[in-house]
């Protein structure tokens, strides 16, 4: 399984990965991304199976990031890592396509509970 | 320039600003703390000062994160954190092993890698703040954060920098990090942003603001009278109806009284007549100085009003010269 971490924040990319490692995704493949731009390039060139996004990045927002992806892969899981916790952001997310949110800080559970409907 | 003044504590200011601080040591400690540490967070003391004040009593070397708050309020307010605390705690988040922390904190510089994981610490206290003031007052309040990375006082901190221009509540603490020196940490947030939040109207020690009581049916010229007269010494009651002004005139400490009428026409309507002469008859109003006028007030036309026996009428206009008239009557 390969999963696309989208942050342009390298500490957070770390802590994202450490978080999988903790939830017990060890074998997962990952590839980092530190802007929409990098992220969309990479899942162009194939086999990323699910993206964990930040929200507010510079040029490009994870939200912008998740309506280009909608458009052309409906089916690809994006889950959302941010610390934006009001309903109204939370649901230009989901509206924008993203299929789970993580609120920031977080334990590695919440990283369990989102990906696990989307891995089998 | 004013100098600090401690803000009078209710319970409400209590409350309000413990838990604040309570999810903010929750949330570090979640984030950055070991199970053998733990980072604590002093009570704050809440002064009130001019931005001036402040950056004038700031010497340590510190880090600045500034926070738009949109939607219900627009406005800034503005964290800061001694060099050495931003350290430690991006070092922290990225786990830095202790001998490299130390090595770093012998010649502490503020580099690329510090830069990130100080911003994504910053970023998550934003949002735990965002969440914090949101519930604690239900209202639609929205935080984000924009962390410029610059070290001050190294890198001049200018006053056009601060977006409100009124003073700021300072919400002063230690930051105690295991095996380290406490440093403060600060926040500075628009008073009116901090009296919006609470719904109150802060107290501050040994000062009794004088109450300027005003009425215009022009909402922004109301507006901008508030801005210019909302200070430590005085306090604008805005009214959207005269006949407020006469419910509202009797309370204590009105200092003055500033009223905008609609636009009369000479000779005056029967209506007009009524009101003047209703303001006439008014005992506190004639006792308090008053600042009365309307567009296109003339020599000639003020006399016929103060004939109908109304005090304070005056060919000044509300939007340039009132102002200054309550500024000129405070100071003596």
């Amino acid at each position: 399984m390969n999963i696309l971490v989208v942050d342009d924040s390298s500490t957070m990319r770390m802590i994202v990965i450490k978080s999988l490692r903790q939830a017990g995704y060890e074998s997962a493949t990952v590839i980092e991304a530190s802007g929409a731009k990098e992220a969309l390039q990479k899942i162009a060139a194939g086999g990323v199976d699910i993206v964990l996004s930040d929200v507010n990045m510079p040029e490009i927002s994870g939200i912008e990031l998740v309506k280009v992806i909608r458009a052309k892969m409906p089916k690809l899981p994006i889950i959302m890592i941010t610390t934006e916790s009001s309903p109204e952001m939370k649901q230009e997310m989901l509206s924008a396509g993203a299929n789970g949110i993580i609120t920031k800080p977080f334990p590695p559970e919440e990283m369990t509970k989102a990906l696990g409907p989307f891995i089998k | 320039m004013e100098k600090p003044v401690r803000i009078i504590s209710t319970e409400k200011i209590r409350s309000f600003n413990d838990k604040v601080r309570n999810g903010l040591e929750h949330a570090l400690n979640f984030m950055l703390a070991t199970e053998d540490s733990k980072i604590e967070i002093s009570q704050f003391e809440p002064f009130l000062m001019p931005v001036e004040a402040y950056l004038k009593a700031y010497k340590k070397k510190s880090i600045m994160i500034k926070i738009y708050c949109g939607r219900a309020y627009v406005g800034e307010l503005y964290w800061f954190f001694e060099l050495n605390s931003a350290i430690i705690l991006g070092s922290l988040l990225r786990m830095l092993p202790i001998s490299a922390l130390e090595e770093k904190l012998r010649d502490p510089v503020f580099d690329a890698t510090d830069q990130d994981a100080f911003g994504e610490v910053g970023n998550q206290l934003c949002g735990i703040l965002d969440r914090a003031f949101r519930t604690l007052t239900k209202k639609d309040i929205h935080l984000k954060m924009d962390f410029n990375k610059a070290v001050y006082p190294d890198e001049a901190l200018e006053l056009k920098t601060f977006k409100n221009h009124e003073e700021y509540v300072v919400l002063l603490c230690d930051i105690k990090i295991p095996k380290q020196p406490t440093q403060k940490l600060t926040l500075l947030l628009p008073r009116s942003l901090y009296e919006v939040m609470l719904n109150i109207e802060i107290s501050l020690e040994g000062i009794d603001p004088k109450l300027v009581l005003i009425h215009s049916q022009n909402e922004e010229r109301m507006e901008q009278i508030q801005t210019s007269l909302n200070n430590r010494y005085t306090k604008v009651i805005a009214v959207s109806a005269v006949d407020e002004i006469i419910t509202k005139i009797d309370q204590p400490r009105i200092a003055a009284v500033g009223i905008e009428l609609p636009k009369l026409n000479f000779p005056l309507s029967v209506q007009d007549s009524i009101l003047l002469k209703r303001l006439a008859a008014n005992r506190a109003l004639s006792k308090l100085p008053s600042f009365i006028t309307w567009e296109g007030a003339s020599i000639v036309n003020i006399e016929e009003v103060k004939k109908l026996g109304l005090a304070g009428v005056t060919e000044g206009s509300f939007s340039e010269d009132f102002a200054r008239w309550v500024l000129a009557f405070t100071k003596n």
